[in-house]
């Protein structure tokens, strides 16, 4: 059996990743692909412990972060439509209506 | 299984405020014509959704008596003590403010957004999860919920620009903020085998305490922290705060910096007296009170200093909103000594912060007409020649703003500074804070010395809505109220009991 | 341990090795006679017509957003599913019989979770978010 810490490495990984992929992506899209990633690691990271524990109310937990980074993929994509008919770009940097 | 209708009973402003919202939702798409021609003048939805939270108000108080001893229910999850029923009726009023400044102000501008009222209660539904969950799970949920509707809110006013890179930016750095919590949830979870509240907080009193100070528990828990910071705006995790402030409809503004930031702090101070109140993590390297010091002095001054440059009034009630936050973080830093005597003065201010700063809100919202926000300050020049009501309503909200006695804002201030002054160790805390304070009446007192001494340059034509009027009368007089009358308030406020303590 | 996996090694090997044997082959070996039938991109046996860069309606957008959405509702189905017995017994399960009394509770709590589902479906459909009347 592959150890857990294995499972935690790969999550770590992977939340590096999509934090780095926030931080320095300028496309809306792709920045809301890395914090799905991020989103993902931390399931990872649940289930691996959940096993590694022999627990499996933590499997329900990963359910609830699904639904909820599917929830929010909506509302982000919507909220990407709506700003794509209003001003023709996904670049944030572009997004500078309000700096003072 | 089988029902248990005592559990059922005592979650109930939590089921009323959700199964109103879904109805106010229905209400929406089956009343009236679905090509939505009509411009947000349909009242009755307003009118139902302020029924919805009179009741859960109603239900809330009602079990104030019955929480003097906390129960815990739905396996643990959820907590019901006086705690979170006084925040509790602090959101649902903060909810019922925005409720009321929408007709009016969707109405002038046009946009048809009837879902405005179910959002809203949504949202107020899991800001109520939120403050009365005791497990990391239940808070999670809670938050998205809330976060979630908050997002749409903001977006909302589709024809303005603003309002859609508002929405993007806050749902960008929301989002991110959420999963920055789940992975801390997901740590904490792995090393101590809890996501509950209370058997943290046990787990830091008894003999598993050395698994708190093990790397991997204190990443997850820094990373909860973080988490939790993004939401209540403290620097350096605010950037997108003003922006989305500035650019959100500013009904939905008034509920952001009210009711979320509330439930926000509500959290935080849950979070920490009960799962972390272990004395080895609040002070000294990597301990949440020192976190919190750090981002008290921070978040203050910055919020403050950013204020004083902002010409356009929206904005620097924003920045107003982030130094305020820095002003209670300095209350929950007083917590980690004073215990259950820093809870009182924290709920107070939250109750004052709502009231004073959903109202001024409010009169920003008022001031606009159609295509015209008027949020500059040069465009409130004159006001209390020709509006001499709405310019004292907004002295009296920003004097509360600016601790004035004898405002509720004051007083909000006057015990959190106390009680932290009662502490040892805490004085350069409430100095820094007392600095900040007076450097914060500059720019309030700009916009009162706009509307008072200076001469309009062009006619008024602010909102007419009968919602509207009452929503800034009643903050404005409830902010007048609680700071002649603060006994009555702080007494309740410190006999509020908080599981697990 | 590492043996196990020599029949998976072969296997790959051998797969790799036969598709670059045959793609080499083909390109060495066979005539290249080229028509401007042949270098027509070749899009499921339909003609194509026009520039793939075309803005799609937003209505693919409503439908796909409201899809990810149900979607993930579903998988809650399975746990409760699972669990039914379990849900709907007063007692405790003796192996899989209940040896108590049966509650609604399993089927009420479905019911509920449906419910705002179809609270919100029959929004999506008033709103005409769904087809594309």
């Amino acid at each position: 059996m592959i150890p857990v810490d294995h499972y935690l490495l790969v999550a770590g990984l992977l939340f590096a990743i999509g934090v780095v992929g926030v931080l320095l992506r300028r496309n809306a899209l792709i920045v809301l692909m890395s914090i799905e990633l991020m989103l993902n690691a931390a399931n990872l990271t649940l289930l691996a412990f959940g096993r590694a524990r022999g627990d499996s109310n933590f499997q329900a937990l990963a359910f609830l972060v699904v639904a909820v980074a599917a929830a929010e993929a909506a509302v982000g994509l919507a909220i990407v439509v709506g700003i794509f008919r209003n001003r023709h770009t996904t670049n944030l940097d572009e997004l500078t209506l309000m700096k003072h | 299984m089988s029902f248990d209708s005592a559990q059922l009973a005592l979650s109930l402003p939590l089921l009323v405020v959700a199964a109103g919202g879904l109805l106010v939702l229905l209400l929406e798409a089956f009343s009236g014509t679905p090509a939505r021609d009509e411009h947000g003048g349909r009242s009755y939805l307003a009118v139902a959704a302020l029924i919805t939270l009179a009741i859960a108000t109603y239900a809330a108080v009602g079990q104030w008596a019955e929480a003097e001893t906390p129960k815990a229910i739905y396996g643990g999850m959820f907590a019901v003590d006086r705690f979170a029923l006084f925040v509790d009726v602090v959101l649902f009023a903060g909810a019922a403010l925005a409720v009321l400044l929408a007709g009016g102000f969707l109405r002038t501008h046009r946009f048809e957004f009837g879902e405005f009222y179910a959002l809203v209660l949504l949202g107020t539904a899991g800001a109520v999860m939120l403050v009365h969950a005791n497990d990391l799970v239940a808070l999670f949920i809670g938050l998205e919920t809330m976060s979630l509707a908050v997002y749409v809110l903001t977006g909302s006013w589709r024809r303005s620009a603003r309002s859609s890179e508002a929405a993007m930016k806050y749902f960008l750095v929301g989002a991110f903020a959420s999963a920055l919590l789940v992975y801390g949830i997901a740590l904490v979870y792995g090393t101590t085998g809890t996501t509950n509240l209370s058997s943290l907080g046990g787990l830091a009193k008894g003999t598993g305490g050395a698994v708190m100070q093990e790397p991997l528990f204190l990443i997850g828990s820094f990373l909860i922290i973080a988490g939790l910071a993004f939401k209540i705006a403290a620097v350096p995790f605010h950037m997108w705060a003003p922006d989305a402030y500035e650019g959100a409809p500013t009904p939905v503004t008034a509920f952001m910096a009210a009711a979320v930031k509330a439930a926000g702090f509500a959290t935080i101070v849950r979070l920490f007296t009960v799962a972390y109140g272990r004395p080895s993590l609040t002070f000294g390297a990597g301990g949440w009170a020192s976190i919190c010091a750090v981002l008290a002095i921070l978040t203050m001054s910055l919020g403050n200093l950013a204020a004083l440059r902002q010409d356009n009034v929206k904005r620097m009630l924003a920045w107003s909103s982030i130094a305020h936050a820095g002003y209670i973080l300095v209350g929950v830093v007083a917590m980690a000594r004073a215990g259950d005597d820093a809870r009182g003065p924290i709920l107070y201010y939250l109750l004052a912060y709502t009231l004073t700063t959903a109202g001024s809100f409010g009169v920003v919202a008022w001031i606009g007409s159609r295509g015209d926000e008027r949020q500059n300050v040069d465009d409130w020049a004159g006001l209390a020649a020709r509006h001499p009501a709405a310019a004292l309503a907004m002295t009296v909200l920003l004097l509360s703003l600016g601790g004035f006695p004898p405002t509720a804002g004051f007083f909000a201030k006057f015990y959190i500074f106390r009680v932290a002054l009662s502490q040892p160790g805490l004085i350069s805390l409430v100095l820094i804070a007392i600095a900040n304070s007076l450097v914060s009446v500059f720019y309030y007192l700009r916009v009162v010395t706009a509307m008072y001494f200076r001469e309009a340059h062009r006619p008024f034509a602010p909102v007419r809505a009968s919602g509207m009027t009452a929503g800034l009368i009643i903050a404005t007089v409830g902010t007048l109220a609680l700071g002649l009358a603060p006994g009555w308030v702080i007494e309740l406020a410190s006999k509020a009991t908080l599981l697990g303590k | 341990m590492a043996a196990d996996y020599t029949p998976v090694l072969v296997a790959l090997l051998f797969g790799v090795g036969f598709a670059s044997l045959f793609l080499l082959a083909a390109a060495t070996l066979g005539p290249r006679r080229d028509t401007a039938e042949k270098l027509a991109p070749f899009e499921c046996g339909s003609e194509p017509v026009g520039s793939p860069n075309v803005r799609f309606s937003v209505k693919f957008y409503q439908v796909a957003i409201l899809f990810l959405v149900f979607d993930i509702e579903a998988a809650f189905l399975y746990p409760w599913a699972v669990l039914f017995r379990k849900l709907s017994c007063t007692g405790e399960l003796v192996g899989a019989v209940c040896a108590s009394g049966v509650s609604f509770f399993g089927f009420a709590e479905m019911l509920v979770f449906l419910a705002v589902l179809i609270v919100a479906l029959a929004y999506a459909w008033r709103k005409k978010a769904i087809g594309w009347g």
